[in-house]
């Protein structure tokens, strides 16, 4: 058996979390799903969990010290990659959410297209519509083949 | 329709490749896929968490460890892996030469779910987390999926 199942949620340090709540919510249109006080019963919220889908989470805490995400070549966790359907028809819903692109749609080098954004932190989010002949699922047709 | 089908990959900028692939490797996400520079060296590695699901692992991070978690720093604070069953995932991890970051308390959490924590070699924290089906999140997840509105709870 596997070890793990999957990945279940990514949790972020906001600054603002109205602004996050905002892009995350209102922009990108994930749902809030819960939000928790602090356990040790000092006022403000802990967290607030946003669903991606019905077992990937986003978590939400406030109190993030400083004012950006560290940037894209320090030693952390770089990017986040959201999965769509129809790359073209997420850049309209974008464009009329009035989320800029910080990256053009393009055909990157693993044959799939992709876009990006950036959250309120400067988080960055790689929007990515997986193309059947990409790189990435004939090295899983790879590894199945020869796990068989 | 929503917009997103779900997380596609996750991307982590690391100081020493050989370690970070060794890591994850251990964990149980091979190395499934290899792009190089037109040098020649490594510039994205691939590991895969499920067929729709990978880590990207991108050399060259710059000389800095990753913020701690006491210094809540602006930014992806930490990631985490589901388990079917935390104390296998403890047994195999500890098989695997991997070590918890913190002692492990077996009770459940105030969410109703198990878990436990690890770093990879960077010092970026992961969760693991054994979803109970009746933890706070799900039932959270049912009562949307019925109509009603956000959760707000009150822990204490």
């Amino acid at each position: 058996m596997k070890l793990f199942k999957q990945l279940g949620h990514v949790a972020l340090k906001v600054k603002d979390l109205d602004k996050s709540l905002d892009f995350y919510v209102n922009k990108l249109g994930l749902t809030e799903m819960m939000s928790l006080p602090k356990p040790d019963g000092s006022p403000g919220v802990w967290l607030v969990y946003l669903r991606i889908t019905d077992d990937q989470y986003l978590e939400l805490f406030p109190g993030g010290m400083g004012d950006r995400a560290p940037g894209k070549d320090a030693v952390a966790i770089n990017h986040i990659c959201l999965g769509v359907e129809n790359l073209d028809e997420t850049i309209a819903h974008m464009k009329k959410a009035g989320v800029p692109l910080t990256i053009q749609k393009k055909m990157a080098a693993d044959r799939n297209w992709q876009a990006w954004i950036e959250d309120p932190d400067g988080n960055r989010i790689e929007l990515m519509q997986i193309m059947p002949d990409c790189l990435q699922l004939e090295a899983i047709a790879r590894i199945k083949a020869a796990a068989a | 329709m929503p917009i997103f089908s779900g997380l596609g990959h996750i991307a982590l900028k690391v100081k020493d490749l050989d370690a970070s692939m060794a890591f994850y490797n251990a964990i149980g996400f091979p190395e499934m896929l290899r792009l190089l520079d037109d040098k020649g060296e490594p510039w994205i590695v691939y590991h895969r968490i499920s067929d729709n699901l990978y880590l990207e692992l991108f050399p060259g991070g710059k000389d800095k460890a990753v913020p701690g978690e006491k210094d809540n720093a602006t930014g992806l604070f930490h990631l985490c892996l589901t388990v079917a069953d935390a104390d296998a995932a403890q047994a195999k991890l500890s098989k695997a030469g991997i070590e918890l970051s913190r002692p492990r308390n077996t009770k459940r959490g105030i969410d109703g779910n198990r878990g436990m924590w690890i770093n990879d070699p960077d010092g970026n924290r992961i969760e693991i987390m054994e979803m109970a089906p009746d933890c706070i999140q799900y039932k959270a997840e049912a009562d949307l999926k019925a109509g009603g509105k956000p959760h707000v709870l009150s822990l204490r």
